[in-house]
């Protein structure tokens, strides 16, 4: 079981990832911004953190920079709306692959496919366990 | 004696500078009556700093000023990109050629002779004043249009941002209830659940589809080449057709050559996914779709061809426009918004190659594209 922070605007789409998380026996807590978001992680660290990248109080690749320095070893996975056709992200250099570049560990194209999203949280949870 | 139309726009402003005041009286009167609002001015010093506060629509310029000479004013307003579009009419006793020559050079309009002849001078103003009536009116324009791109582009981001997230939410949940409760479900909302989906996935598809046409069009799209198969790619698109993949039959050139060709694997497989989709959707289900790679050349050639209707002569660049669907004969047809074909024309276009259809009514239709076999941009390293 891992402890995971999920932040994104919308509450539909953090209760999705929640409820598919905590079917696969994990901690899931929610956080409305990468503002909020970080100052829950920083109470009490998480071992992965999922986030949106467009949000009203501090965007996405903000949050993720500021995780990155404070906590090298934190798993994150942005998943974010951008061109993409059947979950398969068709601009290859867009925010996806921006977020990518400035240390997230994977991605995922909103809608994203929630097997794809339990199968994406094991790999990254299992790479240095 | 000339009648003048009541042409002068009253909102129209007239600055005229002239040290004579009985000049500045004439012809504030004549423009006056015809419609103007009138400023004036004695002295070349003061007029900048005037025509930078309330920009005049003319400006009526004497040549020889106290203060300030006419011509040297004149560019000065020219110089400035505030004050440039104002048309300047010089007046002059003046009846040297030379003298004439840097005034209009140092960008006036035009040149009245002094003693002034009022009706030519009330012509004149009015053409002038008519001109930068159709240069405010077609910058106004212009801004709309400015304005209308960019309501344009945040309805786009709206579409990306905000519908990505509630289908996000439909097709969460729809999944998810497959997850916790399929066992629980039976064959009637498991086929309803399946109809959701199925809807929602091609609603992502038309999202994705204006995005991409949007992003093609503005040039936003930045092509990620590869160096690489286009059997290959053929081979993934159509690998991506699920289900329906049992129909189409992939043709490689002869030797079993690869055709290898620097292009966006994403874009083009993407291209050859909406060909094919089009391409089964007018195929009788007992037959099949043939995709051909070719690559003899200086161009590598895909091409997919069906066993429907065909497409009427008329329609077959309108096909490739947006939303330029053709109404359509029979019942096979399907709805959709048109953009299929406009994404792939402006996506293949954006890799320097060309898109058309081959038809011959009711004897099917083949859909053919072709890449430039030394790419849209041969400097880009393989695999980057």
């Amino acid at each position: 079981m891992a402890r995971i922070l999920v932040i994104d605007d919308e509450e539909p789409v953090r209760s999705i990832i929640r409820r598919s998380l905590e079917h696969q026996g994990h901690e899931v807590v929610e956080a409305e911004d990468g503002a909020e978001g970080t100052r829950i992680f920083e109470a009490s660290p998480f071992d992965l953190v999922i986030t949106d990248l467009i949000m009203p109080e501090k965007e996405g690749i903000e949050t993720i920079l500021d995780l990155r320095e404070g906590y090298p070893d934190v798993r994150i996975l942005v998943i974010s709306g951008g061109l993409s056709f059947g979950g398969r992200a068709v601009d290859r250099k867009g925010p996806l692959q921006d977020a990518e570049a400035l240390g997230a560990d994977a991605s995922l194209a909103k809608p994203f496919d929630v097997l794809e999203l339990m199968e994406t949280v094991e790999r990254l949870l299992n790479r240095s366990e | 004696v000339i009648t003048l139309p009541a042409e002068g726009d009253s909102t129209q402003r007239v600055l005229v500078v002239d040290n004579d005041p009985g000049v500045l009286e004439m012809v504030s009167s004549a423009l006056a009556s015809d419609g103007y609002r009138i400023d004036r001015l004695s002295r070349g010093d003061e007029v900048l700093n005037s025509v930078r506060e309330t920009p005049p629509d003319l400006l009526l310029l004497d040549v020889s000023l106290p203060g300030g000479d006419g011509i040297e004013i004149c560019r000065q307003l020219r110089d400035d990109p505030t004050t440039a579009h104002i048309p300047v009419l010089l007046m002059t006793a003046h009846r040297r050629r030379e003298k004439r020559l840097d005034g209009i050079s140092a960008g006036a309009q035009d040149f009245l002779l002094k003693p002034l002849d009022l009706p030519d001078l009330r012509i004149r103003v009015r053409n002038a004043a008519e001109k930068k009536r159709l240069y405010d009116e077609s910058q106004e324009q212009l801004q709309t249009i400015t304005e209308l791109e960019k309501l344009r582009d945040s309805l786009v981001h709206m579409i990306v941002h905000d519908l990505k997230s509630p289908l996000t939410a439909v097709l969460g949940n729809l999944q998810l209830i497959d997850l916790f409760l399929s066992e629980d479900l039976d064959p009637n909302t498991k086929n309803a659940i399946e109809g959701c989906k199925a809807g929602a996935h091609k609603m992502d598809e038309m999202v994705s589809s204006i995005l991409a046409v949007s992003k093609l069009e503005s040039g936003t799209m930045e092509l990620h080449l590869e160096f690489a198969s286009l059997q290959g790619t053929a081979e993934d698109a159509i690998g991506l057709m699920g289900p329906r993949s049992g129909r189409v039959r992939l043709v490689r050139p002869p030797e079993e050559e690869e055709v290898h060709v620097s292009h966006d694997t994403g874009l083009i497989q993407r291209v050859i996914q909406n060909l094919l989709s089009n391409a089964l959707d007018y195929t009788p289900k007992e037959e099949t779709v043939v995709v051909e790679v070719s690559g003899g050349g200086e161009r590598c050639r895909v091409v997919v061809a069906d066993r429907g209707p065909g497409v009427p002569e008329e329609s077959r660049e309108l096909i490739f426009e947006k939303f330029g669907q053709v109404a359509g004969k029979g019942t096979g047809r399907k709805t959709s918004v048109g953009l299929g074909l406009a994404f792939c024309r402006l996506a293949v276009e954006a890799h320097g190659g060309r898109i058309g259809v081959e038809s011959s009514e009711g004897g099917g239709s083949t859909f053919w594209f072709e890449l430039p076999r030394s790419g849209a941009d041969s400097s880009t390293p393989p695999g980057s």
